[in-house]
């Protein structure tokens, strides 16, 4: 008896906890702006089943739904910037508008590719904002068209003002299958990419920017996999951990052991020998 | 260390049961006096070590009592504020909206509050903006840039928006949807519309959802006017007479004045708003957390000893005891050792480095460089905690520290932080114009990564001062000084998903950021004229609806 009391004492030494008492504070402030390119070259089949736009709204829906505390902002480009939701902690909306994606020509948009420009609305929506961490993952196959707004100068502000970007090239710079509906049926066109990876590679030289290849199916998901951990780790809200301590507890077990054993002995022993 | 204080002072009432243990060693004391003829072959007890048998129960039981009571020292109180509002305003799109009894219209009218809300509302507030005639449209969802409400507002007008009419209930419920849960802010919804509406529904909202604030604000005049239809030409009902839309601002009052709801017209909004808001804002949910630190250990170390000082004193050879010592109390001992060594365990190295990186990554540097500094020197992670440190030290600016650091780093790492380590210590040579020594380690990074452009760079910029230098530097800067001298470590580029290795993230958190050829200022301007030509794509409109409205209730 008086060794377990011993033994009782020793575990509440090691002052054991229960995890359990947990307090919600703030979130983490940490915000995404996914920047997605619908210029037409978009539709080429790298993943089939699903064109690179296809697979790159999966991915993102699939993004979204593994962080529900991070804010997250969509931005489409073609020939211009097309804002559809400023970082924001409304996943609902998120994933409707990651479903309205479509290419800009099926929207009746001006087609092009201008990075410039959408590195730059991504980075004025972000620099707005109050988050601690931001980032940017640009999903693009293509090249700047717009020589007013040069990418390298987007991506050397958004270095500037601490936002990181991931660059996700979709397919390389082989010929790349186009489906294409003609009047005797689908057909599939190979086009030369107007992939531009040297320029994707300028872009990256920053310190806060990386640049991912992307030109198969598993790939690109191994590519998301790990943006999933290379962006802000602790995204889910602060937890403050109030801890139950069970050391009373255990203390006070000794004390009950020890007393009852030394009761026991000033008593029991005396009446054994009695009896 | 601070005071010392009990957490439960009354568990020391316990304290008055030991006069019954006394009463009870005095009882055994007499039944054996009692009983010594019948033990005649036991041998009579030692005084002294009864005695002393006695007296350590006493403060074994005192210490573990006191411990009981839990001391405690660092008593402090953490308010935690939950920050900001979170307003969802609710824009009535109604035909009735363009009524010009307002100058210029009921709608305009509404703009100017809602501009007039983004400039008010602060950094932490959240806003979001949703449109809605029979049905709704999410316009903004809800986030913390209450600059955009301007532009979202102006994507939608009354005479373009679908299913003209006015369902309140499914506004109110879709803005209620729109707020997380749990609540991290103050939830506010702001209405603005021109009346028509069924009373009993916002009457049960705010019933079944008495968390969130109801601020209704009445736009247009009792008197009226008609709707314009375009044209110039007004809305007319079946007999050909002209609609007057008319705001009747006592009824809507009644709708909404009470708990949790407030009801303004629009002339009262412009004044009285912002400091409803701020009211509703200093209601924010504030919580108290108490931190302690349990200062039990002591007394339980010291009851512990009494403890197996009463079981080892009978073996004792000076306690006079005839018994051959027993050796189970001592396999008792030897069984307790370990378990008590383990409990003494401090927290793990890994742990502390990695306390120092969220430190690092929070810019607190002074604790960092205290929680590194507090690595051994013979630990394994000490010449990660030596990289780390250098960092710091550059970080702070205090280059001959971070010298001396990184020095022990690259001697002491053996895997891939080495070159980062490096070139670290290459940049803070730099820094200290230690030319030749910061050209030696850029040159040790290239040739293991001759790619590294980063360090090729720097190595010119440092191959091209020291030149300078040498011809008495008559060359004035060109602008080379303010170039990027950025540490390599943490840039995995060009990431290939089968070598990703499993170097660790967070024990590699290198400064980033140091020098940059354009300030802030410089890219928030660029931004602010090459970055805001964006178009604005909300959610698509809800259908036309062909059935005619019904009730929800």
């Amino acid at each position: 008896m008086q060794l377990f009391a011993a033994l009782v004492f020793i575990v509440a030494l090691s002052r054991p906890t229960l995890a359990n008492g947990r307090i919600l504070t703030d979130t983490e402030p940490v915000a995404i702006i996914f920047l997605v390119d619908i210029s037409a070259s978009m539709s080429a089949m790298e993943f089939a089943p699903d064109n690179r736009l296809e697979k790159a709204k999966q991915l993102l829906q699939d993004f979204v739904n593994q962080r529900p505390y991070t804010q997250i902002g969509l931005v489409a480009f073609a020939d211009q910037a097309y804002v559809l939701a400023p970082p924001t902690s409304d996943h609902t909306y998120i994933q409707t508008q990651i479903n309205t994606l479509d290419l800009a020509i099926n929207k009746g948009l001006p087609d092009g590719s201008s990075l410039g420009v959408g590195i730059n609305t991504a980075a004025y929506l972000l620099q707005q904002h109050p988050a601690t961490q931001k980032s940017v993952i640009l999903l693009t196959d293509g090249n700047n068209e717009d020589p007013q707004f040069n990418p390298i100068q987007a991506m050397q502000v958004a270095h500037t003002l601490n936002i990181n970007t991931y660059i996700i090239q979709l397919g390389d710079s082989d010929l790349a299958p186009i489906p294409q509906q003609g009047i005797d049926g689908d057909y599939i066109v190979y086009w030369q990419s107007t992939t531009n990876q040297a320029l994707l590679e300028e872009m990256t030289q920053f310190e806060n920017s990386t640049l991912y290849l992307a030109n198969s199916t598993a790939n690109i998901e191994a590519i998301f996999q790990h943006l999933e951990h290379a962006i802000a780790p602790n995204s889910p809200p602060q937890i403050i951990h109030q801890n139950i301590e069970l050391f009373p507890w255990l203390i006070g077990l000794g004390l009950l052991l020890l007393f009852g054993d030394t009761i026991l002995r000033q008593t029991l022993i005396w009446s054994v020998i009695d009896g | 260390m601070g005071n010392w204080v009990l957490s439960y002072p009354n568990r020391l009432w316990i304290l008055a049961l030991l006069p019954i243990f006394s009463g009870l060693f005095i009882y055994g004391r007499i039944k054996s006096k009692h009983a010594q003829h019948i033990l005649a072959s036991l041998h009579k007890p030692h005084p002294v070590k009864r005695n002393s048998h006695q007296a350590l129960f006493f403060i074994a039981t005192i210490s573990l009592l006191i411990a009981f009571a839990q001391p405690h020292s660092d008593h402090q109180e953490v308010t935690i504020q939950q920050d900001g509002l979170q307003v969802v305003v609710l824009l009535d799109l109604s035909k009735s909206m363009l009524a010009e009894d307002v100058s210029p219209s009921r709608f305009e009218q509404a703009k100017v509050i809602v501009n007039q809300l983004s400039t008010h509302l602060s950094a932490q507030d959240e806003v979001a903006l949703i449109a809605f005639t029979r049905s709704t449209q999410t316009v903004l969802p809800l986030n913390q840039n209450a600059a955009l409400l301007e532009t979202a507002v102006s994507q939608v007008h009354p005479s373009t928006a679908p299913n003209p009419g006015t369902l309140l209930q499914q506004a109110l419920n879709a803005a209620r949807r729109v707020f997380p849960s749990p609540s991290t802010g103050q939830p506010v919804i702001l209405l603005l519309t021109d009346g028509n509406l069924h009373d009993d529904q916002a009457i049960n909202f705010r019933q079944a959802n008495p968390a969130i604030h109801l601020v209704a604000i009445g736009i247009g005049t009792e008197a009226g006017a008609p709707i314009p239809n375009g044209n110039n030409t007004f809305m007319l009902d079946e007999s050909n007479k002209q609609i007057i839309s008319m705001v009747d601002h006592q009824q809507l009052s009644q709708i909404f004045e009470g708990e949790y709801g407030r009801y303004l017209t629009h002339t009262e909004a412009i004044n009285e708003l912002p400091i409803l808001l701020d009211a509703i804002r200093s209601q924010g949910a504030t919580q108290t957390i108490i931190t302690k630190k349990e200062q039990y250990q002591p007394f339980v170390w010291i009851g512990l000893l009494c403890l197996l000082c009463q079981w080892l004193l009978p073996h004792l050879p000076f306690t006079g005891s005839k018994r051959v010592p027993s050796t189970l109390a001592w396999r008792q001992f030897l069984f307790l050792l370990p378990i008590l060594l383990i409990s003494c365990q401090k927290p793990s190295p890994a742990q502390n480095i990695s306390h120092g990186n969220k430190a690092f990554l929070a810019e607190d540097y002074d604790t960092a460089v205290d929680i590194y500094n507090a690595i051994p020197a013979t630990s394994t992670f000490s010449p990660m905690a030596q990289y780390n440190l250098g960092n710091v030290y550059y970080q702070l600016g205090s280059y001959n520290k971070a010298q001396t650091s990184l020095e022990t780093a690259v001697a002491n790492l053996t895997h891939s932080l080495r070159l980062s380590a490096t070139y670290n210590l290459g940049n803070s040579y730099y820094q200290t114009t230690d030319l030749e020594n910061a050209i030696e380690s850029y040159k040790t990074v290239l040739r293991h990564t001759p790619t590294d452009e980063d360090a090729r760079y720097n190595l010119e910029l440092a191959l091209r001062q020291l030149n300078d230098a040498g011809t008495n530097g008559e060359e004035e800067d060109d602008n080379s000084a303010p170039h990027p001298l950025l540490p390599t470590a943490n840039s995995d580029k060009n990431f290939n998903p089968e070598s990703e290795t499993a170097v660790n993230a967070s024990l590699n958190p290198a400064p980033q950021g140091l020098t940059m050829p354009l300030n802030p200022q410089q890219a928030l301007d660029y931004l602010q004229t090459h970055g805001s030509t964006f178009t604005w794509v909300p959610e698509p409109a809800p259908l036309e609806k062909n059935s005619p409205p019904t009730r929800i209730d």
